[in-house]
This record gives structure tokens, sequence and C-alpha cells, in this order.
């Protein structure tokens, strides 16, 4: 019973900041700003949750990409 | 019954079929082959089936009827949530699921809590679940073939029923990822190409949107529904494909954990372009040339009808049945590993060979989906709702239990099943006996699973030493 009972497991640096970003962008799109506004005959938050869509697969892949990179040349 | 569409269709379901037989000669042998193919499917396999596992009727009829009817801002939230979870998923579960190297995700949970109401409590909810989200496909092929090939309704159902439960329960997951590699291909091409032939003879997009918003203006507003609602949408999605029986197996499928990782994201990298200009284009342009439809989710078909030449019907109709069957399939295998896996093998006979694992998972297999076709006989509503709602009992009983039992050191047994059922019981009671918006139960049932988690933990005392160092192997 010797090891730590508390705390959580370590994630990597650029996993954390992804999963944060998206959490936090997803929550500024339903602000209300973005649910009033609109562009081109539809409400920002509609625009933006259909670019959401490609963006975050996009920023997981290139911090996966990069994580490698890192780790070949550490 | 119309000649063209009825052979390109008859000639998929052979298909299909015929992929069934071929993975039954070559790879049944063993539990691995038959639960999670061996886990041998390479990066660019496994993207496209994990694409069309999530691409279900709900994503080409569904989601364009959702967007017809409750707006595209919706639908869209909702996606998001989707394609959301799969950046999640591979951060907070790909690593650890792939090297735990089991079947289900009961095999997680019971694991990381040794604990009897976790053994029965997670592959009866597995079932109840998957079962109502292979009702709401069975509809989406029923509607379809009624549609398109002048098929009756239950006829269809059933045709579609037995084609997918024959090569699931010959072929296990072998069959289920050769074939979703085919209808993610054909769900890919016939969504996207619908979507783009109408954005184009709109003049584009933001053309398309605008004159969409001028024959009914609803299609771009968040007025359909409370704001909850939209929230509830986008979370149930977003914390479902961790945790989603389908798309758990189909992480222990991959080769390695980096091919888990990477093909969860390119993956949705093909969903979002199909879901994009899927919805965008029929949607919106249905709202201009067939408004005021009764049935939503005929949105896509008629859309079909009016811009493709008949070869395209029949791909069309191949289209989404591909689409209900590519999720279908792969819903009905963990239906079936989660009573002969976790239920016949694990709790009522241990140390039964692997071979009877596999007779009584075919005979599972049988069982479960004649049962939801007859269920589908008396359809839902609207599809897209329904198998949500089924997929919030999956995220209020098992996200939290999962990603604290992953993460959080200090979970423990009592912990683990107060989060499963009290999230579970908490989420079925807001669903039947309150009023709450659409999808937004889950917004209570959610944190309130992962309090039950947290305080479950901290009054019992913490996991032994080898938990603890169990849990860290799961992360190198």
């Amino acid at each position: 019973m010797g090891a730590p009972k508390s705390g959580f497991f370590p994630i990597k640096r650029g996993e954390a900041i992804v999963l944060s970003v998206l959490i936090v962008l997803a929550a500024i799109f339903f602000l209300p700003s973005f649910r009033t506004s609109y562009w081109g005959g539809m409400v920002a938050f509609g625009w933006l949750m259909g670019l959401y869509m490609f963006f975050a697969p996009a920023l997981q892949l290139i911090n996966l990409v990069f994580g490698e990179k890192s780790h070949h040349t550490t | 019954m119309k000649g063209i569409e009825l052979t390109v269709t008859i000639i998929y379901l052979l298909a299909c079929i015929g992929i069934g037989l071929w993975a039954m000669r070559r790879f049944r042998s063993t539990g691995d082959d038959y639960w999670v193919a061996g886990r041998r499917v390479g990066t660019f396999m496994n993207s496209w089936a994990i694409m069309a596992a999530l691409a279900s009727g709900g994503s080409v009829l569904g989601v364009c009827g959702l967007g017809y009817k409750l707006g595209i801002p919706y639908a869209f939230s909702m996606f998001a949530g989707a394609v959301m979870g799969f950046p999640m998923a591979s951060i907070l579960v790909a690593r650890q699921l792939r090297n735990l190297g089991k079947y289900t995700i009961t095999d997680l949970l019971v694991t990381r809590y040794d604990h009897k109401v976790v053994k029965w409590a997670t592959p009866i909810i597995v079932l109840l679940a998957m079962g109502a989200y292979i009702v709401a496909q069975m509809k989406a092929a029923g509607v379809t073939a009624q549609f398109l090939l002048g098929i009756p309704y239950k006829y269809s159902v059933m045709l579609t029923a037995l084609v997918f439960i024959i090569y699931v329960s010959i072929g296990g997951m072998w069959a289920v990822t050769m074939t979703d590699i085919v209808q993610g291909i054909l769900v890919f091409f016939m969504m996207s190409v619908v979507g783009i032939v109408a954005i184009s003879h709109f003049g584009g997009v933001g053309s398309l949107v605008a004159q969409a918003a001028q024959a009914n203006p609803a299609v771009g507003t968040l007025a359909a529904l409370p704001l909850s609602s939209y929230i509830g949408a986008f979370v149930v999605w977003a914390a479902a494909v961790p945790v989603i029986p389908h798309i758990v197996m189909r992480i222990y499928t991959s080769k390695d954990v980096r091919s888990a990782r990477f093909s969860l994201n390119y993956a949705m990298l093909l969903y979002a372009f199909m879901i994009f200009f899927g919805v965008i284009g029929v949607s919106a342009a249905a709202q201009i040339l067939f408004p005021g439809l009764k049935d939503a989710d005929m949105a896509y078909l008629m859309m079909t009808t009016k811009y493709l030449p008949r070869i395209f019907a029949g791909l069309a109709v191949a289209a989404v049945m591909a689409a209900v069957m590519s999720t279908t399939d792969a819903l009905l295998l963990s239906c079936s590993s989660a009573f002969a896996y976790d239920i016949y093998a694990k709790l009522l006979k241990p140390n039964v060979s692997e071979r009877e694992v596999i007779k009584v998972g075919t005979v599972a297999a049988w069982v479960i989906g004649l049962l939801a076709m007859f269920f589908a006989f008396n359809p839902p509503k609207l599809l897209t709702m329904m198998y949500t709602a089924a997929v919030g009992l999956i995220v209020s009983a098992f996200f939290a239990p999962t990603v604290m039992g992953l993460w959080w050191k200090r979970a423990t047994n009592a912990g683990g099943v107060a989060g499963i059922l009290i999230g579970a019981i908490l989420y079925l009671y807001l669903l039947w006996f309150t009023k709450m918006p659409s999808l937004s139960h889950v917004l209570v049932s959610l944190p309130v699973s992962f309090a039950a988690v947290i305080i479950g933990s901290l009054v019992t005392p913490p996991p032994s030493d080898e938990v603890v160092e169990q849990v860290a192997a799961w992360h190198k």
C-alpha cells in the first residue's frame, strides 16, 4: 500500500493543450453573441460548429505528428 | 419495383454475404479473430471502418432530416460533438484500451473495478442501449428501400436485417471490418456527391444557405429547441465516442497504439467532410425544393432522386443500407460479445472453450438481430433522436467510471459501481419521468455520475498497489 493513492496519472503536455483548446473553443461557440449574430443566413454558431468538425481531428493529428517527431529527436 | 435500383442493391447485399463467407473460411479460428479481427487491422483500413461504424443511417438520413427539421446549427452541434469525441478518445482511452488488449468495454470496467455489480450491469446496459440503437438503424434501411425500391417497409427491414445478421454471425469482426471499409467508401462518396451537386446547383455554400434561409429562416437559427438541448446534443456524442462499445471494439482491433490513435482522427476528417457538405447541401436545398416534408428523414432520398440518374439512385439505396449495416453490424457484434463473452463465458459458464463462446456469440447475434427486427416493424419517429437517447444511457453509465478509472489513481470499486448505477438510473428516470428538453438529460446525469465515482471512492479504502500498477502499465 506504499504507492501514492491520490492524484492523477500524468497526461502529456501536448495532449492536455489539445483537450483544453477543444473544450474551451466549444464553450466559446455556445456564448450568446455567436448564437444571435448571423453570417450569410445562418447563426455564427452553426458555421463555427461546422468548421470545428474539421478543426478538432486536425489539431489532434498535428499533435500526434509533432509528438512523434519530438520523441524521435530526444 | 424499380429494376436498376433493385439490381444494384441486390449485388451490394450479395457482396456483403460473400465477404462474410470469405472471412469465415479465412480467419475464424480464435476468439481474437472473431471478436477483434486478430488485432491486425492497419491504419488505412481502420480509418474507413471507424468512419463507417459511426456513419450510421442516422448520419445519412438522420442528419439531413435533423438539419431540415430542426435547423443546420442543431445538426452541426450534435455531429461536432461526435467528431470532438474522437480526439478525446484518442487522448483519454485509446492507448489504455489497446494496451489492455481485451475485447469489450466491460473488460475494461471489470478489470478496473472488480465487482459483481459491474460484471452484470455493464453488459446489460450495453445490450439495452445498443439494442435500441439497432432498431433505429433498421428503420433507416426500411424507409430507404420502401422509397427507392418500392418494397413494403416490413420486407425491406427483413431483407437488410437478415443480410447483416448472416455476415456478422458467420464472419465476426473480420467480416464487419471488411464490409465496413466497402460501406464507408460508398457512404462517403454518395453523401458527398449529393451534397456537392446540390451546393454547386445553388451557386456555392453561402449562396445556398442564404436562399434556404429566405425560404425558411428556421433552417439557420437556434430557435427550434432550448439551449440545453443543443449543449446536450454536443455533450452526449463527445462523451459517447470514448466509451461506446462498437467504437471501443475498433480500438481493440488496431495493430498497435499508434495506429489506433491515428485512425481515430483520420476517420473523423472523412466524417467531417461528409457531414458538412451533406448537411449543407441536402438540408438547405431540400428546404427550397421540398418545403413542408412530413417525414424529414426523407430529405436525402428526395434530393437523390431529384439530382442523380437512376443508377445512382440504386447506389443511394446501397449507400443508406451500407450506412445502416456498417453501424448495425458493429453494434450487433458488440451486443453478441456482451452476451456471449461478458455474461455467458465470464459469469454463467466460466472455463468454457473459446470455440463454444464463438458458437454462443453466433446464436446471440441471430436472437438479438431478430428481436431488433421485430421492434423495428413499429419504428420510432425521428431516427437520430432515438439512438442519441440510447447513447445517452451509455454515456451516463460508463463515461465517468471509465475516464476516472483510467486517470484517477484513487478510484475504487465502490466508486465505479456508484458511477455506473447512479448514472444509468438517473438518466433513465430523467428520460422517462421528467419533461426535460430533448437530449439535455445527460447534462444532469453525467456530472452526477462523476460525483458518484468521486464520493464512492473517497468513502472507501484506496485501491491496492497492484491495481494502481496495473493501470499505470496501460498508460505506457
